[in-house]
């Protein structure tokens, strides 16, 4: 039950991301619809994904992907909008 | 429901995609490489926790490693380049 409501808000942030980045203009306003998928719907899934396979190897493999994912996200956000602003800057 | 997220996952990329080829500047198109990496990690994920194959999840751990490290080349030595 608890995972169906789960995988269900899941679709639903990634459509509201994907139709997201079809309507905001620029870089920067794009990385705030991209978040949606990235941060919220990622937990959301794994969250729903570690509850319907209960605990083994499998769900700890699952930790582990949230966990890289969780760590190297903000990174990638933080360099390609700081190329973004520095380019923007000089023109 | 676990057939329908990874539906609705495959739309989604599908939609990322052309936004991805008709973006304007090239931030955007990085932007939206990252999302295809993450949704592809998604399904990868999914898949392997509907058919209980173990052996997929770690495929998932290398792919999201090579897209994080793809990504993070690439925006510096186009950064790099520009200056």
């Amino acid at each position: 039950m608890i995972v169906n409501i789960l995988l269900v808000l899941a679709m639903f942030f990634v459509l509201a991301g994907s139709l997201g980045i079809n309507t905001m203009k620029g870089a920067i306003p794009k990385l705030l619809t991209s978040s949606l998928i990235d941060a919220m719907s990622m937990i959301l899934l794994i969250t729903a994904l570690i509850i319907k396979s209960g605990f083994n190897s499998m769900s700890i493999k699952l930790s582990i992907v949230l966990l890289f994912v969780m760590l190297t996200n903000p990174v990638i956000n933080h360099v390609i909008t700081k190329a973004a602003y520095e380019e923007s800057k000089d023109d | 429901m676990l057939n329908m997220m990874m539906f609705v996952l495959l739309i989604s990329v599908g939609i990322v995609f052309i936004r991805m080829i008709r973006g304007k500047s090239i931030w955007e198109k990085l932007l939206s490489l990252n999302l295809i990496a993450i949704m592809i990690v998604m399904i990868i994920i999914t898949y392997a926790v509907e058919n209980q194959i173990e052996l997929i999840m770690d495929i998932a751990i290398a792919y999201s490693i090579i897209g994080f490290l793809s990504l993070i080349l690439l925006t510096k030595f186009i950064a790099g380049g520009r200056k």
